[in-house]
C-alpha cells in the first residue's frame, strides 16, 4: 500500500486478518504453540483463535524478525504464522532485515542455526507492507506540494530490492481521504460479507487444484499451471500487450498479473479470465512503473 | 535415597520428555545440578531451596544431586523448579506418592512456594500425550492451555503445597476441563471491522483480492 501520511494504510492493514478465512482448529493450535513457546499467550483463553496480526517497528533486527538467540526463539515471521505480518514504512527497514525474509516467504518455514543447535519454526504468513510514495510523503497527494527531487524519490524506492518486490503480488495506491468521504455515511461492507466471498473463492481454488499435490491456491501456481488455468481471450491478450509495452512492465509482472486476474475471476465466480479482470489486475502493479511515467 | 519424576521441555515448538532424578547422599551438604543446565536451570537450586523451606518442609542436610536426562541436550528455562523440588521431597521421604508413573510435573517456583507460569505448555502437552503420559501438573495459569490436549488429565496448581497435595492424594481432585469448541468460537472474534474504514473502496477490494490469492496453507 502506497499513500501519503494519514490516508488510512495502517487502519486498513489492521483489519486485513478479519477478511481472511477463519482459522481451522488445527491451524489455531499450531499458532498457539508458537505463541506459547514465545511466552506471549493470553493465559485466560489459552488459545490463539484469530489470525495473528504482527506489526514490528522498522528498527527491528534480523534476529528479531526471523528468530534468534543462543537457543533460538521464534521471531516475528513465526509469530505471524497463519496470519498477517505488517511492515509499516517498508523502506525504513534495514536492507539486510528485509532480505532475510526471502527464505521464509519462499518455504513457509525458517531454519535458524546457532552454535548450540539448529531449529526450524513454521512461518506461513501473508506479508502486508505500507510505504509513503516519497520521503516527504506527499508525491501523489493533490492537496500538498511534494518537496522531494526525482533522485530522492528514486533512491527511496530503490531501498526495496527487486527480488523482494517480486514476491509482493499486489501494489495499490492509497490516496488521501476527501472531506466528503470522511463526513458521509459509511458505505463500507462488513468484514464478514467480504470474508464469505474470499472463502467461496478459496473453495473454487481447492477444487481446481485437487489433483495437484503441491498447489493449494492460486499463489502456488508455477508457470505451467498458469498456462493451463489462466487462459485469456484475444481481447484480453491485446489489453495485456498494450499494458506491458506502454507501462514498461517487466516479464515477471506478467505471471503476477495472470495469477491475480485468475483470483479476481474466482472472487467474481467467473470461469474465464476476461479483459475486466485483467484490467483490474494490471492496476495492482503500480510500483513496477517508472517514477517519471506517472 | 533416590526419586525420579517426569518433566518436559521444548525444543523449537516440539516438547520432549525429561527425567528428573534426585539422589541424596550422606556426604558434605551440597546441591549439584547435572545434565547440561543453562542459565535459569542453574539458578533453580536457590529457588528450590527457598520454596521448599517457605512451604513448611525442610531441605535435607545431605549431598543432593539432580540429573536431568537426556543429559546431552541443553536444558533451558525455569520449568524444572517444581519437578526438582518434588524429587527432593520424595527422595527425603517428606512426601509419599503412588502415582508418579505417567505423571509429568512442570512449573517455575517463587521463593515463597507460589508457582509461576511456564512457556510452551501446549507443545509439551501434545508431546506428552504422544509419549504415553496420563497426568500433568503445571501452574494454574497454564492449565487451560494444556487441557486442550486430549488423552491427558491436566491439573493446575497455584503453590508447591497444592502440587504436593495432588500427588499425596493420588489425584482425587477433578482435572481441568476445557470446552474446546466454546473457547475456539469465543476467541475467534475480531475486534475490528472493515465497516469502520471510510472510503478507500479500491484498497479494500485490493485487500480482498490479496486474501483470495492465499499465500498461506
Amino acid at each position: 500500500m502506497i499513500g501519503p501520511p494519514g490516508s488510512g494504510k495502517t487502519m486498513l492493514a489492521k483489519r486485513f486478518s478479519s477478511i481472511l478465512p477463519n482459522l481451522t482448529l488445527e491451524e489455531a493450535l499450531e499458532t498457539t504453540k508458537i505463541h506459547s513457546v514465545a511466552g506471549l499467550l493470553d493465559t485466560e483463553t489459552g488459545l490463539v483463535g484469530t489470525r495473528p496480526f504482527r506489526s514490528p517497528h522498522h528498527t527491528i533486527s534480523d534476529a528479531g524478525l526471523i528468530g534468534g538467540g543462543q537457543v533460538p526463539r521464534p521471531g516475528e515471521v513465526s509469530l505471524s504464522h497463519h496470519g498477517v505480518l505488517f511492515l509499516d514504512e517498508l523502506p525504513e527497514f534495514r536492507k539486510n532485515v528485509l532480505e532475510v525474509m526471502r527464505q521464509p516467504m519462499e518455504d513457509g518455514r525458517v531454519t535458524i542455526s546457532r552454535a548450540a543447535l539448529s531449529l526450524t519454526y513454521p512461518a506461513q504468513f501473508m506479508l502486508l507492507a505500507a510505504m509513503n510514495p516519497c520521503p516527504c510523503g506527499y508525491f501523489t497527494d493533490p492537496a500538498h506540494e511534494c518537496s522531494c527531487s526525482l533522485l530522492q524519490i528514486q533512491r527511496y524506492r530503490a531501498r526495496i530490492s527487486g527480488p523482494l518486490l517480486d514476491r509482493i503480488d499486489i501494489h495499490v495506491e492509497v490516496p488521501a481521504v476527501t472531506y466528503r468521504e470522511l463526513s458521509g455515511q459509511s458505505d463500507g461492507e462488513y468484514s464478514q460479507s467480504i470474508r464469505e466471498r474470499v472463502e467461496a473463492a478459496r473453495r473454487v481454488q481447492t477444487v481446481r487444484f485437487k489433483d495437484q499435490p503441491h498447489v493449494f491456491a492460486n499463489a502456488h501456481m508455477g508457470s505451467r499451471e498458469i498456462r493451463r488455468h489462466c487462459t485469456i481471450d484475444s481481447a484480453g491478450e491485446a489489453l495485456l500487450q498494450t499494458a506491458i509495452t506502454r507501462l514498461g512492465l517487466s516479464a515477471r509482472a506478467y505471471d503476477r498479473i495472470l495469477k491475480v486476474a485468475r483470483t479476481i475471476a474466482d472472487l467474481d465466480q467467473c470461469p474465464q479470465v476476461g479483459p475486466v479482470q485483467l484490467g483490474e489486475a494490471i492496476q495492482y502493479r503500480s510500483l513496477d512503473r517508472d517514477v517519471d511515467s506517472k | 535415597m533416590f526419586a525420579k519424576v517426569y518433566s518436559a521441555a521444548v525444543l523449537g515448538i516440539e516438547g520432549y520428555l525429561v527425567e528428573v532424578e534426585s539422589h541424596l547422599d550422606s556426604n558434605l551438604p551440597a546441591f549439584a545440578t547435572v545434565g547440561l543446565p543453562e542459565g535459569a536451570v542453574k539458578e533453580s537450586k536457590d529457588r528450590v531451596r527457598a520454596a521448599v523451606k517457605n512451604s513448611g518442609f525442610y531441605m535435607p542436610n545431605k549431598r543432593i544431586t539432580v540429573n536431568l536426562a537426556p543429559a546431552d541436550i541443553r536444558k533451558e528455562g525455569a520449568a524444572f523448579d517444581l519437578p526438582m523440588a518434588m524429587g527432593i521431597l520424595l527422595a527425603s521421604r517428606q512426601v509419599k506418592s503412588h502415582s508418579l508413573e505417567a505423571t509429568v510435573i512442570l512449573g517455575e517456583l517463587a521463593l515463597d512456594g507460589q508457582l509461576r507460569p511456564i512457556r510452551g505448555a501446549l507443545s509439551i502437552g501434545v508431546a506428552m500425550a504422544k509419549a504415553g503420559m496420563k497426568r500433568m501438573i503445571l501452574p494454574r495459569e497454564n492449565a487451560a492451555e494444556a487441557a486442550m490436549v486430549t488423552g491427558l488429565s491436566v491439573y493446575g496448581a497455584a503453590t508447591l503445597l497444592e502440587a504436593v497435595d495432588l500427588l499425596e492424594n493420588d489425584f482425587s481432585a477433578t482435572p481441568e476441563i476445557v470446552d474446546m469448541a466454546g473457547v475456539f468460537n469465543q476467541s475467534s472474534q475480531y475486534g475490528v471491522d472493515f465497516m469502520e474504514v471510510r472510503g478507500q473502496g479500491h484498497v479494500k477490494r485490493a485487500l480482498e483480492v490479496a486474501a483470495g490469492v492465499a499465500t498461506m496453507s
